[in-house]
């Protein structure tokens, strides 16, 4: 039934370890340019002045929200490549030339929506009077922001971030179907060439499973460590 | 280039119907195990809370796309073994149907986290007041607890039901001819790719809205009943 011969195969755990630090980069990377576009989504949702921006926020939020990844990885892997003039363009060199830099950049777009609207809600939760507190103190507006409103509101999302970046290290296994070679997409190919799909997925789903309790872990001694009386966090679902 | 793709239309429509169907069996199916689940990690017995909260951990970690190919080949696996031991030839699983039971298992770890949350907000004399009249455990969950936190998870569960349209597409990667997997077949066939997942995003699109538009529709009708 199970061919536990594989898991002898010179190169397996390798094949592993190394799918481990691309999972590791994809999500560090995806995290980080979905954050800066998130926030600055989030930005323009709240408060920016012209409706139309207002709207072209909104607009990306609910449709990078609605469409699953799958069909993204699908639109710029196979897709954008058909468009003549990105050839040899900036772009091009930039992402579409490597699976992985493309996974990085759908994975980046598609959770900017996601984050765009945990920091949207952090910001909203912060009390008015701690910002106007800040400033009656004398500081300027950008540096309110960035010692109280932005602190506060980041404390506020910690644990929805968590489950974002979970959320993540799910999703980054799908761009194995564009031949990334993740936690997933390296060992199960090895798994395919030696007929045996079967148990590669299973020690990778061990290794997924155990890397999610950790991140929770991590999350929740970071929560009770930042927790300040009287300001709750949002309790994560 | 709509002219191109218009032949394959009644193929896409098909592709979008299986879709939203895969997404609608899976989701009573995940409800129910998630409200089992729930009432589970709240059970008195060590070993049930413990096996529970296990259920739950085991699929908050795995991606989806790992549960729903470790249903579809290991499905397959053990029933061609069992076939093989009782001398009868077990032919493949039908797609559709391990990735029914993927969804709903992996979707049922969601529900029963949203179920035990609101669970836990239920004011303890509810429950109480059901026992003093001569309820027994099982009447009071299923006329008193139930009943109100279907209620009140009502928009937690649309959510998830979104999120289930999305993971169904998955299924597309075990041979489930669902919406992204007739989408591939179209843009193979057309060679117009960027046009035809552009087409699939639109779709997904429209069955997000409809259904969160069926939501608030439920939501509205809770509110007014209250």
């Amino acid at each position: 039934m199970l061919n536990l011969a594989l898991l002898e195969t010179p190169g397996f755990w390798w094949t592993v370890l190394n799918g481990l630090v691309t999972t590791a980069a994809l999500t560090v990377l995806s995290m980080a340019f979905g954050f800066l576009l998130g926030g600055a989504l989030a930005t323009l949702h709240q408060y920016a002045g012209a409706p139309a921006l207002r709207i072209a926020a909104k607009t990306y939020i609910f449709v990078f929200r609605g469409v699953p990844l799958l069909i993204l990885l699908f639109l710029v892997y196979y897709g954008m490549p058909r468009i003549a003039w990105l050839r040899g363009g900036l772009f091009w060199d930039l992402v579409l030339s490597s699976p992985f830099r493309t996974a990085v950049f759908v994975l980046s777009i598609n959770n900017a929506a996601y984050l765009a609207e945990m920091i949207r809600g952090g910001l909203k939760m912060v009390p008015r009077g701690l910002l106007e507190a800040a400033v009656a103190l004398g500081m300027t507006r950008k540096r309110a922001f960035f010692r109280v409103h932005a602190p506060l509101a980041l404390r506020s999302i910690l644990g929805n971030l968590g489950n974002e970046t979970v959320a993540v290290i799910k999703a980054s296994a799908i761009t194995s179907v564009i031949t990334v070679h993740d936690l997933m997409g390296g060992p199960t190919i090895l798994g395919k060439i030696h007929l045996d799909p079967l148990t590669p997925l299973l020690v990778v789903g061990l290794i997924y499973i155990l890397i999610v309790q950790i991140i929770d872990h991590l999350i929740t001694r970071l929560q009770a460590h930042l927790a300040v009386e009287g300001i709750g966090y949002v309790r994560n679902l | 280039m709509l002219e191109i793709v218009a032949p394959y239309l009644s193929l896409w429509l098909k592709g979008a119907a299986l879709t939203f169907g895969l997404a609608a069996v899976s989701f009573p199916i995940c409800v129910a195990i998630g409200l089992v689940v729930a009432f589970a990690s709240f059970s008195p017995a060590r070993a049930i809370s413990t096996l529970a909260s296990v259920f739950i951990n085991v699929f908050r970690g795995l991606p989806e796309i790992i549960v729903i190919f470790i249903v579809f080949y290991g499905s397959t696996i053990v029933l061609a073994a069992i076939g093989k031991s009782v001398g009868y030839e077990a032919g493949g699983v039908n797609p559709a149907i391990a990735a029914t039971f993927a969804m709903s298992f992996q979707s049922g770890s969601y529900a029963a986290v949203i179920f035990k949350d609101w669970i836990s907000t239920l004011p303890r004399g509810y429950v109480e007041a059901g026992l003093a009249i001569g309820m027994t455990r099982f009447q009071v969950r299923r006329r008193i607890v139930v009943p109100l936190v279907l209620q009140s998870a009502t928009p937690a569960l649309g959510n998830l039901f979104m999120v289930m349209l999305k993971i169904s597409a998955l299924a597309s990667l075990i041979g489930v001819q669902e919406l992204s997997r007739s989408t591939n077949i179209v843009a193979g066939a057309t060679r117009e790719p960027l046009f035809c997942y552009m087409i699939a995003a639109a779709m997904y699109l429209a069955i997000s809205a409809v259904s969160s538009l069926i939501q608030h529709g439920f939501e509205a009708a809770i509110e007014r009943s209250r």
